[in-house]
């Protein structure tokens, strides 16, 4: 599939895009799963074979059927809505945007949305995403394939402080917090604190606690909110670009240079100006 | 160094009102109370008079006695709901906040994204009641209310689509149910559905109603009913000025592009001075091109 161009056009059906994803996760309270769908689209990313990533193919039947996608036609079917209104947007865009506003419209931070994925409609073997019930050893061989980092594996991890688990779908059950509908780093608070009654601790929430590696930046982010923010919105982004190289010559590059060039322009002008009238003024005082 | 201290101080209310609207938006999406949230930054803005200069967004709805008003029913649920940030957020002022809520409300439900610059003072003073729209009344009404406070008819109709959201309760106004189809979805479909006529279970309060029979709201319906980015548009621009009424915005942009300038011509014109000592005397060039 080709990839989309990225102009004006584009990035204000985007724009469009954002709002109406906005107004359907209120209404539908479904920021967790379409996080969920973000996260499983890009998670496949093979940073050696360069395949899977965020390339909209999770929408594939076959792809859906993965047992770690069980219960993600939820949220296919929800963006289809959004697609329906806004055609020419990729499906790769549409869901890293749907997990962006999802992590926005609950309080989270602001995470920096670059268009102009292109979709692919070949999946990516079964056994790509990190399996529950294992440990350190597997998260960092799932992420470091990914092209990603020890950091970037436990900011992320940090997005289980929205949602829950579903024994139908994953066997696993309940929220990981108090507030399940609400990001913040409460789910590092909770990992620290050792069993929390009724609230969920997968083998691989546990690993972050064990393994050396991990557990400063579950530390960190359990004692700074600010930090966990931070590291969180620049790993998402990082996580959505996987395979994913941002067009170098996009409208909004071509916006800023103008402005800053307008301004100099502006600059100069106003400082000769007042030279001029400097010198008018000097050659009038001595006239005198 | 007052003024240095002053924008160390105002940076750091920045950064407090940005983390607030984070808090605001996890605590709308959470609660379902986007509307609710809206309403409560209109009633406080929407007793401004221009004339007097008195009411407006100051804060004053939190007074018992303002939240008694028969027009404020059912708000302190807003007022309290907005307690738990201002707990986190003590800094910040309760007329920021809840027109800060306001914003919020219309952006997490698909509204435009709405300019919001804070610095607004709070007031324990309550206006007297009866500022605010009665909603049994007609088209002059509203021309009266809103040219009160310094609104004109085009802001009547844009805001009027605020409807988009949320339900009358007849425990609070005595009239029941949602305008559209979607109450949680900010759209123009308020102005689509007053086009219709009557709807299937759809409110039209009175004043509803009138922004269709009067000619000049009418033309403002038809434009929002067609073209939901023209809505859109006019919207945040209407929703910005309720929010300021009686507020000026202190414009930190400009004054440090403006003081930046002053140096930079300051320092050019030191530097041509000490360039005057090696090239021509301007006065000498002067006499030159006189004779």
């Amino acid at each position: 599939m080709a990839e989309p161009v990225v102009d004006a056009q584009y990035l204000k059906e985007i724009e469009k895009a954002r709002r109406d994803l906005r107004a359907l996760i209120s209404d539908r309270n479904c920021a967790p799963i379409m996080l969920r769908l973000a996260w499983h689209d890009a998670g496949t990313y093979n940073a050696e074979t360069k395949t899977g990533g965020a390339t909209g193919s999770i929408r594939n039947e076959h792809e859906l059927s993965h047992g770690a996608n069980s219960g993600l036609k939820i949220a296919v079917n929800f963006c289809e809505e959004v697609k329906a209104k806004h055609p020419r947007i990729t499906y790769a865009d549409l869901y890293q945007l749907a997990g962006v506003v999802a992590v926005e419209v609950t309080g989270g931070p602001t995470i920096e949305f670059v268009p102009g994925r292109k979709d692919s409609l070949e999946s990516p073997e079964e056994g790509r995403l990190p399996d529950a019930k294992k440990g350190a050893p597997h998260l960092k061989d799932i992420f470091y394939r990914m092209g990603l980092s020890d950091k970037d594996i436990v900011a992320l991890s940090g997005a289980h402080t929205l949602g829950r688990a579903h024994p139908e779908r994953s066997g696993f059950d309940g929220p990981w917090t108090k507030e399940p509908l609400k990001f913040d780093n409460s789910y590092f608070v909770e990992l620290l604190k050792g069993e929390s009654e009724g609230l969920l601790k997968l083998p691989t929430d546990k690993a972050l606690l064990d393994d050396p590696a991990f557990r400063p930046y579950v530390e960190l982010y359990a004692k700074d909110e600010d930090a966990f923010f931070t590291d969180y919105a620049a790993s998402q982004k990082k996580l959505s670009e996987l395979g994913f190289t941002p067009p170098s010559s996009s409208v909004k590059e071509a916006e800023k240079t103008s402005v800053v060039v307008a301004q100099s322009a502006v600059g100069v002008a106003v400082a000769a100006a007042v030279v001029i009238l400097g010198y008018l003024y000097e050659v009038h005082k001595r006239v005198k | 160094m007052a003024s240095l201290r002053s924008a160390k101080a105002r940076q750091l209310y920045l950064q407090e009102i940005e983390k607030a609207r984070q808090d605001l938006r996890a605590l709308i999406y959470s609660k379902n109370c986007a509307p609710i949230m809206l309403r409560l930054a209109w009633h406080d803005a929407g007793t401004y008079d221009a004339k007097t200069k008195t009411g407006g967004p100051n804060g004053s709805i939190r007074n018992e006695e303002e939240l008694k008003h028969s027009a404020n029913n059912g708000l302190k649920i807003a007022v309290d709901l907005c307690e738990e940030v201002k707990a986190k957020h003590p800094k910040i002022t309760y007329a920021d906040l809840y027109q800060l809520a306001g914003v919020v409300a219309v952006e997490v439900t698909g509204g435009p994204p709405i300019d919001f610059i804070s610095g607004r003072k709070d007031s324990k003073q309550s206006p007297p009641e009866g500022r605010l729209p009665d909603a049994k009344l007609g088209a002059s009404h509203l021309r009266d209310t809103f040219y009160r406070m310094g609104l004109d008819d085009q802001d009547i109709v844009a805001l009027s689509g605020g409807h988009t959201l949320g339900r009358a309760h007849q425990e609070r106004s005595g009239f029941d149910g949602p305008w559209t189809k979607e109450p949680a979805k900010f759209d123009n479909s308020y102005f689509v559905e007053l086009l219709k006529g009557k709807s299937q279970g759809l409110l039209k309060l009175p004043t509803d109603k009138a922004l269709v029979e009067d000619p000049e709201f009418h033309h403002y319906v038809e434009l929002y009913a067609n073209d939901k980015d023209a809505f859109f548009r006019d919207y945040a621009v209407s929703h910005k000025k309720l929010s300021e009424l009686g507020f000026s915005p202190p414009s930190s942009g400009q004054k440090v592009g403006l003081a930046l300038s002053i140096a930079a011509i300051l320092v050019l014109a030191f530097v041509w001075d000490q360039l005057t000592d090696i090239s021509p005397d301007p006065y000498l060039l002067w006499k030159q091109y006189n004779n």
